[in-house]
């Protein structure tokens, strides 16, 4: 049973607290009001109650926004896991050149997300692009500025591309800090790869695991610069996500009740999407397993 | 907010005190900064800052004459114009002066900008009449001027004079449907395997560039009393034969998304032939450093359709200049705005690639030597029209526009059903 903080703990950890309250607490408050408000530039808020909500709710352009969230965010981050968990696995494993595999798997996360995504762009560009040029004389073109499916699609390989060495790092530390021991016995008792892993790398690691699912699901639901900089929500506004309906509905039509609403829905999604890891992982702890 | 008697003195007062402080810093010697927001065209034309341009440093010499650090803080269209309505809502701002064009010059933006009408009272821009009074009215809302034009961009349609050659054609296109007949004998794959677009827009920057390719057939969004015109049979015809051009592989691929960068660099590597593109880019084609086909690059205004009557067809936007509300350096602001919109400035401008907003200054024997394509704009300017954008809901209306072209262009809806969509979806915006 964890003992209880005395008064001088808490003093000590007051300042966080305040420091977080200040700083998420009570913007997310006001962004809550705001959600309560008709609200634009120049101009008073007026009280409108749930209003706004019922405007996002019944707007086609929201759902089709949050479908393509959800597909988006639940391609991203499973594919991600696998391939970083992959990477992980062979890092673990011995690797030639370790050092300088090392670097290369983390670059995309040392270059700028806004350098990374038009730098995509200009490698896919169908007319004079190095991979979308190519791909096209080779007859697998992607005409991803006309078609929304291979638009999300890019999407999706550029977020993959830029969060992987994110993924990646957490999965690494997690597996080497699994005792070489449990190796060994499972060794001494006879089990291949494939069973060691079954049984001794997954489970151990679910801890990890859960928790990049739990962050990169809650970085995938924000996403917006990827989808910004490709292809503006287009065409016709078919990968719109939700960040880009957010962004627009604020910054372009200066409807900041809606935006906000939207921003709490956003919210409210991730804590429901994440709490289901996060009880999993207090499942865990409380079993002892974690 | 509600403005009582004892606000609206104490805002008074305080406007007053800052523009005697300002004055007082300047007249004590001490340099004063004066921050803009603006595009970085009107940065290079205001300064001169394009190689070969020969109006020299116009702000440059203003700050030096007034002891006046002037910080440029300049984005692209959309980002500014955000940012710029964002400072307008702070209690006080660092922006002195902006430019806005004119699809952002709504009525909410204006109530928040500062009424030009009694500065221009007390200090009287030079030969203001010499500003069309139709450029004037659309910076003026409830009878209060809040914004003065300072630049134009007006659509023409620019060919590739070499690539013409090449394809066996000897003059640009007359007619709506020899643009169209060009822009298919002018697609062709070269040897090395490089497509050569026929036409070209920056469809992904805006609905600016689209509706001008597509006012060549006589379509347009709204006519200058805000009635809603999208759902006609001229946009109809339009739009399928841009998705006609666009299926035939006449426009690029990546017609959605074109930005501006990118039309750029496809006329200048030869990649397209044909371009809906504002004159002043004539300049940044025939960059000698930039462009395989500097010196080829040729101007034409975009040909209307014979039986409308009209020769040709032109859009045009305004940027004009502002001072918020809630700035602190009004006097100088004003000062800066007087000086730039002198006629004599004003050539000066045009000469570093500005599209110059007095008609006389078209007459300017430099500009004729200098950058003959201005005398083309002339003829496009005397019959251009704008996107009419006093509604606050304009740049709905611009997303909407965008969004349904696309759908129809890229085939996804027929033009009958994207054109029914907009009317239905702008009326109402237009009229709220």
């Amino acid at each position: 049973m964890m003992k209880k903080p005395g008064s001088a703990a808490v003093a000590l950890l007051a300042p966080v607290h305040l420091l977080l309250l200040a700083a998420i607490a009570l913007p997310s408050l006001y962004v809550f009001w705001m959600s309560l408000n008709e609200s634009t530039y120049g101009a008073d808020p007026v009280f409108v109650g749930w209003r706004n909500y019922e405007v996002v709710l019944t707007d086609p352009y929201f759902w089709r926004a949050a479908l393509n969230t959800f597909v988006v965010t639940n391609v991203v981050v499973y594919l991600e896991v696998a391939m970083g968990l992959g990477l992980a696995l062979l890092f673990t494993s011995g690797l030639p050149f370790r050092k300088l595999m090392f670097a290369a798997v983390l670059m995309p996360y040392a270059v700028s997300e806004v350098v990374g995504v038009l730098a995509w762009k200009i490698l896919m560009d169908p007319n004079y692009g190095v991979i979308g040029r190519t791909l096209a004389d080779l007859g697998w073109g992607m005409n991803w500025s006309a078609s929304p499916v291979q638009g999300l699609v890019l999407v999706s390989i550029i977020s993959i591309w830029q969060h992987l060495p994110f993924t990646f790092l957490l999965l690494y530390a997690g597996l080497l800090s699994i005792p070489r021991a449990v190796y060994e016995a499972a060794n001494i008792d006879g089990a291949g790869p494939v069973r060691t892993f079954c049984h001794v790398t997954l489970p151990l690691l679910v801890p990890t695991l859960l928790i990049v699912v739990i962050f990169r699901l809650i970085f995938a639901i924000r996403m917006f610069s990827e989808v910004w900089l490709l292809t503006k929500g287009g065409p016709a506004r078919l990968t719109e996500v939700l960040s880009v309906y957010l962004y627009e509905g604020a910054f372009r039509n200066g409807e900041f009740g809606t935006a906000a609403a939207t921003g709490w829905l956003m919210v409210v999604s991730s804590i429901l999407v994440a709490s289901f890891y996060l009880w999993q992982m207090q499942k865990r702890i409380a079993s002892g397993n974690a | 907010m509600k403005i009582t008697r004892r606000s609206a003195l104490a805002l008074a007062g305080s406007a007053v005190g800052a523009a005697a402080a300002t004055r007082a810093a300047a007249q004590d010697g001490k340099e004063v900064t004066l921050t803009i927001l603006s595009h970085k065209v009107h940065e290079i034309v205001a300064r001169g800052l394009a190689p070969g341009t020969t109006g020299g440093d116009i702000a440059g010499e203003w700050a030096k004459r007034n002891n006046v650090k002037l910080v440029w803080i300049t984005a692209d269209i959309d980002p500014m114009h955000d940012r710029l309505l964002r400072e307008l809502t702070l209690r006080s701002t660092a922006i002195d002066l902006a430019f806005v064009i004119n699809k952002y010059a709504t009525p909410r933006m204006s109530r928040l900008l500062e009424p030009l009408a009694p500065w221009n009272q007390k200090e009287p821009i030079e030969d203001f009449k010499g500003i069309p009074p139709n450029l004037i009215a659309s910076t003026t809302y409830n009878n209060s001027l809040f914004a003065i034009p300072f630049r134009h961009a007006t659509t023409g349609l620019h060919y590739n004079q070499a690539i013409f050659k090449e394809r066996g054609l000897s003059a640009p296109p007359g007619t709506p449907d020899e643009v169209i007949d060009y822009a298919r004998k002018l697609t062709f794959t070269r040897a090395d395997g490089t497509k050569v677009n026929g036409l070209t827009v920056p469809a992904g920057a805006g609905p600016f560039a689209v509706l001008s390719m597509l006012n060549m057939f006589g379509a347009e969004l709204m006519d200058q009393k805000l009635n809603v015109k999208v759902n006609s049979p001229e946009m109809i015809k339009a739009l399928r034969t841009v998705h006609e051009l666009y299926k035939e592989g006449v426009l690029p691929s990546n017609y959605a998304t074109l930005s501006i960068d990118e039309v750029i660099t496809s006329v200048q590597t030869g990649q397209a032939a044909m371009v809906f593109d504002p004159f002043a880019r004539y300049t940044i084609y025939n960059d000698p450093k930039k462009s395989k086909y500097a010196g080829q690059i040729k101007v034409i205004p975009i040909p209307a359709d014979p039986a409308s009557g009209r020769k040709i067809v032109a859009m045009t936007e305004i940027w004009s200049m502002v001072i918020p509300k809630n700035s602190t350096h009004k006097e100088l602001a004003w000062s800066l705005i007087r000086d730039l919109s002198s006629p004599a400035n004003t050539i000066r401008a045009a000469l570093n690639g500005n599209g110059p907003i007095r008609p006389a200054a078209y007459n300017d024997p430099r500009l004729k030597e200098k950058l003959p394509y201005t005398q083309q704009e002339q003829i496009a300017i005397s019959q251009a029209t704008t996107i009419p954008s006093s509604y606050d809901a304009s740049g709905q209306v611009n997303m909407i526009f965008m969004e349904e072209s696309q759908a129809a262009v890229l085939g996804l809806k027929t033009p009958e059903e994207a054109v029914a969509s907009m009317q239905k979806r702008i009326v109402p915006l237009v009229k709220r």
